[in-house]
Formats: C-alpha cells, sequence, structure tokens
C-alpha cells in the first residue's frame, strides 16, 4: 500500500494538472484574501464609527420621554468573514427596536451595489471549492482506468496485492496531493491575515480555523473519491475527464440552480404581493417617526409573513443544498465563519429576546413615572433608564454552532463513505486476466 | 475536402455513445427548463398584476409606485431580473429606487435562472469543448493523424472540416432543443411568442456563436498538446476562466477601482443637510410673538395682521428651505445611483473580454432583461415622472389646505404661529382615476439588435481570432 502511495504522490507531482491546479490555488487566494481583509477592516471600522455614534444618539433622547426611547443592537462583522463572507451584512447586521412603540427594524450598516450582476461571491472558500475540487477529480478520474489503459494494473495485481490497499494507497497519495497545495493556500492565507488584518487569534478563532482546515480535507477527500469512483467505472481516461466534468458541472452549477428553483417553487414568496414604497425623501424625514409610535398593523403583519416565508424558503433551500458536496463545503464554511443562515437568524432570535426585555424594561419605567411616556416638561430632569438591557451583541456559542452544523458534516462524511464502498465494489469485480 | 473531414467529424460524433447520449441529457434539459418556466411565467405574470393593482391603489399626490413589466422572453435570459428592483417610486422632480428593505431581500439568491443562455454558457459550451478538445491530440495519440495528413489534406482543410463538422453535430441538437422548449413554453406559458419570433432568432443566432467561440477553443486546445488529456486540461483552464473567473474578476476589480459609500455615510450626508435644513429655518419662539402683542401702539386687529405677516415671511423661508433641503437630499441620492451604475459598467466593460460576457449583455439586449431593461425602464419612469409632475403640482396647490403639515406651534398671548417641518399631501384625497398611466414601451426588435451588435462583434471575432490562432499553432504541429 505504501508503495502505491509513493508513486501516486510521485506521479501526481510530475503532472502539468497538479502544477496548474498549484498555481491557480495561488495566485488567486492571495488576491481574494487581500480584498477579503480590506473589506472586513473597512465594516469594522464602519461597525466602531456607527456603534458610537448611535449609542451618543441613544443617549442623547433618553433625556426626554420614555416614547423616544429606543435601543440599537449591531452585530459585529464576523472575523472569519475574510475566509467566506457568506451573507455578510446584506440581510441586516443591525436591529433598531423600539419595543412597545413599533416593531423592530432590521437594517444593514453596509449593503452592496444592487445593480451588479452577481450570484456568487469570490472568497476563499469559494476558491477552494472550485480549485480544489477540480484538482481532486482531475487527478483521481485517470488512476485506475489510466493504469488499465497502460496495461500497469495487471502488474500491479500480479503482485497479490489486495483492492482495498490499491485504493487506499492511491486515495492517500491523491489527497496528500492535493492536501499540501491546500495547506500552503491556507497557512498563506493565515499569514496574510496576521499581518494585514485586525484579528485577534483567540481559542474560540482558532479552533474554528482548524475546523475550516480539517473540514477543506474531508472535502477534497470526497472529491477524490468521486474521481477514484469515475475511473473504475469507465474504460478510457478521456471519458474519465469528460464523465469527471460533467458531474463537476452537475454538482457545482446545475444542482444548486435547479434546487433553487425547487425551493422557490414549494415556498413561493410572489405569492405575497409586498411594495415597499419608501424612497430617500421618506428616509430624509423618517426621524420625525420616533414621535409617534409605529402601529402593528396589516401592512406590518404581511410584511412579517413576508419575512417568515423568505427564512423558510432559505432554510429548505439549505437542507437541500447540504446533498452537493460543493454547495456543502461553502455552507459548511460560511457556517464555521458564522456568516450562514443559522447565524442570521441566530442574530435576530437574539435581537427579539433583547426587544423583549427592553419592553419589559419600557412597561415598568412607564408604570414608575406616568407622566413621562409622551410629556417632556424641562422640570423632569433627566430620564431614569437605570436597568435598561445593554444592546451588547453575543455571537451562537461554539457548542451550538457545532450541534447545528453536524448533520451537513455528517452528509459529507456519509459520501465519502458510500463513494469508497462503490468504488472498491466495482473494482473488485475486475478481473486482471482479461485486461 | 472540407466536407469530407466534416461528415467524417459528424459520423464519429455520432458513434460515440458518450456524446449521443449528453446530446440526450440537453435536449432533457431544455425541455426541463420550458417546464419550469412556465411555471415561473405563470406565477411572475401573476405577481406583477398583483403588485400592479396594489400600488394603483396607494397612488397618491406624494408620490407613485410603477412597476417593471416581466419580459415575456425571460424563460430565455432572464438575466438579473430576479434580484433587481421590479418597481420604481416616481415622486414629483424624482424618481427613485425603493430605499432597500434588507429583510424583505429573498434570501435564497443561490444558482442561476434555468434558461437558454444559462443552458447554453453551461452545458453547450461544455459540450463544443468536449467535442473537439481531442480531433487534432487525439488523433495524435492514436497515430491516425499522419494517415489522414497524408492523403494530401492541407491542415487548413483538416481544421475547417473538423470545425464545421462539430459544428453540424452540436447545433441541429441546439436547435432541437430550442424548438422543443418553444413547444412546451407556447402550450403552458401565458404569453404569445409569435410577435417576439424575430428577437427569438436573434436569440438562437447569438447562442450559436457562443457554441461557435466554444468549438474554436476546444480546436484550439488540441493543437497545443500531442496529449489529449492536456489539451482537455487548457480547455477547461479557459473555460473555467472565461465563465467562471472573469465575470467574477471582474465585478471585485470594479469594486476596488469605483468604491462606493456604505449605506451609513449616506445616511450621515442626508443628517448633514438635515441639519444644515434645521439651521435655516427661521427657529420660531414666543419670543416673536411677544414683540408684536406687548406693543401698545398696535390695535388687535393690526397685531392680527402683523402676526398673519410674520407667518408669511416664515411659511417662505421654511419653505424654500425645505425645498433647498429636498434638492439636496435628490442630489445626495443622484450622485450614489450614478456610483452604483458607473460600478456596474466598469464591471461590464472589464468582463467583456470573456465572449460569455458578451453574450449575455447581447442576450440581454435581445430579450429585454438585466441591465439593459432596467436603464431603459428608468428612463421611461423619468419622462412618466414629467407627466406625474405636471398633474400633481397644481393640485397640490388647490388642496394644499388639506395636506398633513408637520410643524412646531409656538403659541402665545392668545397668538399662534407654525415652524414647518414638512408638508406632505400622501392622504390627501383625489381622483386617483385621472391620474396618468405609465406604459412601459417595448424594446423595438431594431433596438434590440443595435444594442447586442457589441456582443456580436465579440463573439464573431473571438471565433475568428481562436481558429486564426489554431491555424497557426497547427502549421507547426509536429506529425510524427
Amino acid at each position: 500500500m505504501r508503495s502505491v502511495f509513493l508513486k501516486r504522490l510521485r506521479l501526481n507531482f510530475l503532472t502539468f494538472r497538479f502544477w496548474i491546479g498549484f498555481l491557480l490555488l495561488l495566485l488567486l487566494s492571495v488576491p481574494a484574501t487581500l480584498i477579503s481583509i480590506k473589506d472586513y477592516n473597512r465594516r469594522l471600522a464602519l461597525y466602531t464609527t456607527r456603534r458610537n455614534a448611535d449609542l451618543a444618539d441613544m443617549k442623547s433622547t433618553f433625556i426626554y420621554t420614555y416614547l423616544q426611547t429606543y435601543l440599537v443592537l449591531h452585530r459585529p462583522p464576523e472575523p472569519l468573514s475574510i475566509l467566506a463572507k457568506g451573507l455578510g451584512e446584506q440581510f441586516g447586521s443591525v436591529a433598531i427596536m423600539r419595543g412597545k412603540y413599533g416593531p423592530i427594524k432590521v437594517t444593514s450598516r453596509d449593503r452592496s451595489n444592487f445593480l451588479l450582476p452577481l450570484s456568487a461571491v469570490f472568497d476563499y472558500a469559494f476558491l477552494v471549492a472550485v480549485v480544489l475540487s477540480l484538482m481532486a477529480m482531475f487527478l483521481a478520474c485517470d488512476t485506475i482506468v489510466g493504469e488499465r489503459e497502460q496495461g500497469t494494473l495487471q502488474l500491479t495485481l500480479a503482485n497479490t496485492i489486495r483492492w482495498y490497499k490499491v485504493l487506499l494507497g492511491e486515495y492517500g497519495g491523491i489527497l496528500v496531493s492535493v492536501g499540501l497545495p491546500s495547506t500552503v493556500a491556507f497557512l498563506m492565507v493565515l499569514l496574510m491575515i496576521s499581518v494585514k488584518g485586525t484579528i485577534e487569534f483567540d481559542s474560540d478563532i482558532n479552533l474554528r480555523l482548524f475546523l475550516f482546515f480539517l473540514y477543506q480535507l474531508v472535502f477534497i477527500s470526497t472529491f477524490v473519491l468521486l474521481g477514484l469512483l469515475i475511473s473504475s467505472l469507465v474504460r478510457s481516461s478521456s471519458t474519465a475527464f469528460m464523465m469527471a466534468f460533467l458531474i463537476w458541472v452537475a454538482l457545482a452549477i446545475f444542482y444548486p440552480s435547479v434546487a433553487a428553483w425547487g425551493c422557490r417553487s414549494i415556498r413561493p414568496l410572489n405569492q405575497i404581493p409586498i411594495v415597499n414604497a419608501e424612497n430617500i425623501m421618506d428616509q430624509a424625514h423618517g426621524y420625525e417617526r420616533f414621535f409617534k409610535p409605529i402601529p402593528r398593523d396589516a401592512t406590518e403583519r404581511q410584511k412579517e409573513l413576508y419575512r417568515n416565508k423568505n427564512l423558510e424558503q432559505a432554510r429548505l433551500l439549505n437542507r437541500v443544498l447540504v446533498f452537493s458536496p460543493f454547495s456543502n463545503f461553502i455552507l459548511m464554511a460560511q457556517g464555521i465563519a458564522r456568516t450562514d443562515l443559522g447565524s442570521h437568524e441566530w442574530f435576530l432570535r437574539y435581537a427579539r429576546a433583547l426587544e423583549q426585555s427592553f419592553i419589559r424594561w419600557q412597561d415598568a419605567k412607564v408604570r414608575q413615572h406616568p407622566l413621562r411616556e409622551r410629556i417632556y416638561r424641562g422640570a423632569f430632569g433627566p430620564l431614569d433608564f437605570s436597568g435598561m438591557p445593554a444592546a451588547e451583541y453575543k455571537s451562537e456559542d461554539i457548542a451550538s454552532l457545532l450541534k447545528r452544523l453536524l448533520p451537513a458534516g455528517l452528509v459529507l462524511l456519509l459520501w465519502n463513505a458510500v463513494l469508497f464502498f462503490m468504488a472498491y465494489m466495482k473494482c473488485v469485480q475486475y478481473d486482471p486476466r482479461f485486461g | 475536402m472540407i466536407w469530407f473531414i466534416a461528415k467524417h467529424t459528424v459520423l464519429k460524433n455520432l458513434y460515440d455513445a458518450r456524446v449521443v447520449i449528453l446530446y440526450v441529457v440537453a435536449i432533457l434539459i431544455m425541455a426541463l427548463s420550458a417546464v419550469v418556466n412556465s411555471h415561473d411565467m405563470e406565477r411572475t405574470l401573476a405577481h406583477y398584476h398583483r403588485l400592479r393593482n396594489l400600488t394603483a391603489r396607494e397612488a397618491n399626490l406624494e408620490k407613485v409606485v410603477v412597476v417593471k413589466r416581466p419580459s415575456s422572453l425571460r424563460f430565455i435570459h432572464a438575466d438579473m431580473d430576479d434580484r433587481l428592483p421590479g418597481y420604481l417610486v416616481v415622486s414629483p422632480g424624482f424618481v427613485d429606487y425603493p430605499v432597500e428593505d434588507v429583510q424583505l431581500k429573498p434570501l435564497a439568491q443561490v444558482g442561476e435562472h434555468l434558461d437558454w443562455s444559462f443552458i447554453f454558457t453551461y452545458l453547450f459550451s461544455i459540450l463544443g469543448l468536449l467535442l473537439t478538445f481531442d480531433i487534432v491530440s487525439g488523433e495524435t495519440e492514436r497515430g491516425t493523424l499522419k494517415l489522414v495528413l497524408s492523403f494530401g489534406i492541407s491542415r487548413g482543410d483538416y481544421l475547417i472540416g473538423s470545425f464545421w463538422g462539430s459544428l453540424l453535430t452540436i447545433l441541429p441538437v441546439a436547435f432541437i432543443g430550442c424548438i422543443l422548449n418553444l413547444l412546451i413554453m407556447s402550450a403552458n406559458a401565458p404569453i404569445s411568442l409569435r410577435q417576439e419570433w424575430e428577437k427569438i432568432g436573434g436569440a438562437l443566432f447569438m447562442s450559436s456563436l457562443l457554441i461557435m467561440v466554444f468549438t474554436a477553443i476546444g480546436l484550439a486546445a488540441s493543437t497545443f498538446s500531442v496529449k489529449s488529456s492536456t489539451s482537455f486540461l487548457l480547455a477547461l483552464l479557459v473555460w473555467v476562466t472565461f465563465v467562471i473567473v472573469i465575470p467574477i474578476g471582474s465585478v471585485l476589480l470594479a469594486q476596488q477601482i469605483v468604491t462606493i459609500p456604505a449605506v451609513t455615510e449616506v445616511e450621515a450626508e442626508i443628517q448633514r443637510a438635515r441639519r444644515l435644513f434645521f439651521a435655516q429655518l427661521y427657529q420660531v419662539s414666543s419670543y416673536d410673538l411677544r414683540e408684536i402683542y406687548r406693543r401698545d401702539d398696535l390695535t388687535d386687529a393690526e397685531k392680527r395682521q402683523k402676526v398673519a405677516e410674520l407667518q408669511e415671511m416664515i411659511d417662505r423661508r421654511d419653505l424654500a428651505a425645505l425645498e433647498r433641503y429636498h434638492k439636496r437630499v435628490i442630489d445626495i441620492r443622484e450622485s450614489y445611483l450614478n456610483q452604483l451604475l458607473r460600478q456596474v459598467e466598469l464591471a461590464n466593460t472589464i468582463a467583456r473580454i470573456s465572449p460569455v460576457a458578451a453574450y449575455r449583455e447581447a442576450m440581454s439586449a435581445l430579450t429585454g432583461t438585466g441591465l439593459f431593461r432596467q436603464k431603459r425602464f428608468y428612463e421611461q419612469a423619468k419622462r412618466y415622472m414629467v407627466a406625474y409632475t405636471q398633474y400633481v403640482m397644481p393640485l397640490r396647490n388647490q388642496l394644499r389646505d388639506q395636506a398633513e403639515i408637520d410643524s412646531i406651534i409656538i403659541e402665545d398671548g392668545g397668538y399662534r404661529i407654525r415652524d414647518i417641518r414638512n408638508i406632505s399631501y400622501e392622504n390627501v384625497p383625489f381622483d386617483k382615476g385621472s391620474l396618468p398611466r405609465f406604459q412601459e414601451k417595448e424594446v423595438s426588435f431594431n433596438a434590440a439588435t443595435k444594442s447586442s451588435l457589441r456582443g456580436l462583434g465579440v463573439l464573431a471575432c473571438s471565433t475568428a481570432l481562436t481558429l486564426l490562432l489554431t491555424y497557426f499553432t497547427f502549421v507547426r504541429y509536429p506529425v510524427t
């Protein structure tokens, strides 16, 4: 097995495919990471500025009436969003709570250009998913069939070596030869982050970085095994290449598009007609809204229904997407970076819980000082806001995160087990006497 | 001789079971796309009508929402129509995109629309590569290339023959898929395709050009190596670059070159304008009233006259400040929107080095979708804004008494004076039936063709240049 492993490793190092993949990975991950770091630093600065400004604004409002008190919860940018940007801040990073005087308003500090034709985010996770999956598949897909074509497979098997040892040797050889560039690229990315970034490498981040790296290897392993299975199924290398490429396109491009269409059909959003007729003038005069309560009326309920349907649709899509190893890795990377849908929902739940305690506080204060709910008189002095809940965001803890990501991780491991088993079963049917 | 080689290539492809399976898969996907899109069209149209009814009901003297009609050819190329705002907010003197409500944005934005352009970009382009990547290198490996060339066939003829042979195998399959797709669409979808046949023909022509580009690229890759596996990898590398790297990379590059201010920065700018607006207001206080009513030399009627004059002066000053403030807010917003557009246009310009991006741009023009349509929709909304303003402004003057005025009121000594912050006509009743209607004009075939010429040029040049490069590489190709 060791000699098969070493042979494959040496052969891979001599191929054009290996070096082109390695070079592409290094060449593309440098600009992708540098841009992500720059973007993260910008978002961090924006978070600090905005949060401080909001804290100052909140305090200035507190001196008038309880009707005007509000809480602004800011979700800080996730440090590992450098690796996997995920949903980013596009779907909300700020929750403005008016408690009993109005519905919660979720907004974001930063939004991308809505006119840009962008469906994929070019971050390190996406790059790894594209380059390493292609590299793993193309290094693996002509191993067995290639040896069969050259006649060396018969010679190998004549040495009474068992099939599982051949497969494991080949698998190990390819895994190491793809794992090596991925490790180099990952270390390079870490180096860039530590030099250019503003991240503190605490135990939580270190653990999640380790998990990211580990999952990257599991992901590579899946595509190596897929390549080996293809290699055991076909009779010519060119067919193996064609099949590998088509399967990759099916998993990486067609499956997400068809899955998204399916989810949109099962849980359609456009059944609920919603028009957000707010223009910039409304926003410019929107400040006055804080002087009167916002009713939780039919439009607001309609919006709530729409938001729930939106989340349901996205949840369903994520559940379907984990079955494609390609999408599974990207979703898992976003999960580890806490930039996925689950983390966004955590933020929304956290904001709702905070809103509830804010409402309780408002009720208690209004009971205590009933006149100060809406009326302001200079003689009243400053508002009493002792015991008010602090607008401090706490990210999802690592245990809960791992529990949430476990099913997706198991799906990828299952892919590995099934693919290895299938490749093994196909290989043992091969009779070396007949070529 | 070219015909002989072409025939040989066609037969070779047709006898290859792998290729035939791929053809069947391609046709099935085209049929699936039609089923998907007929449902999608039904839902999109129903949604459009619901939105139109809703916005017609909610139209007022402050603003009106105009809804973009979904293109009947979105099954050919939906582009980014699902992500772009489907309506604009028109107010007197200004057309705006709705202020983005992040919670109403669809979260499930993965993948692309399953339309013709998607299938041509991701499937037929690959088929073009797969048919040609081993034409020269594969024949070299098998040792048949020297036999073929020993028949006195020139290398140019061999290349052209193989190219046409591959096209003759793939184009009929694409046409069959498209016809099947059109048949299913016309039977199921609530649209009439008869008036659109010219544009459909144009889209089919563009798609054929895209196949030609990738067939030529595959052929070029096959002349760059004597090993078919290396040729395949080269072709794959070019495909990934054109289809994935350049479209995404161009956006990243454009984002680095044209930076867009964060939403909060724009909000801060509006807040600054707001502070300036407050500074320009009269800042009425009871002192102003006291100065009048404490004067002993005036009678009550004169005092009232003085207060009315003061009020008139304050109103004039406030309204002028309000107008300046609105103008400033519109300037801020317009400059932001222009920056967004500049960034997109730069991204599109960079992306044009990829034939895929050029193809998509041309398809947008032909099918009336994407940014091409969005820009036209915005222009038409601007024209409608003029009619709306002309209708609304005299009516506003007539109904000013009923407007909701947001003001600070000061009362002292039995006199009352106000300082206007804002005037809203949103809840003023009027005859909505007499409001000018927004009619979105169709893009004519001539205009669409004119706009797609650039894409056509890029595709045709890419094919010609790649074939030229292939020829020059092949004449130096070692045949031993």
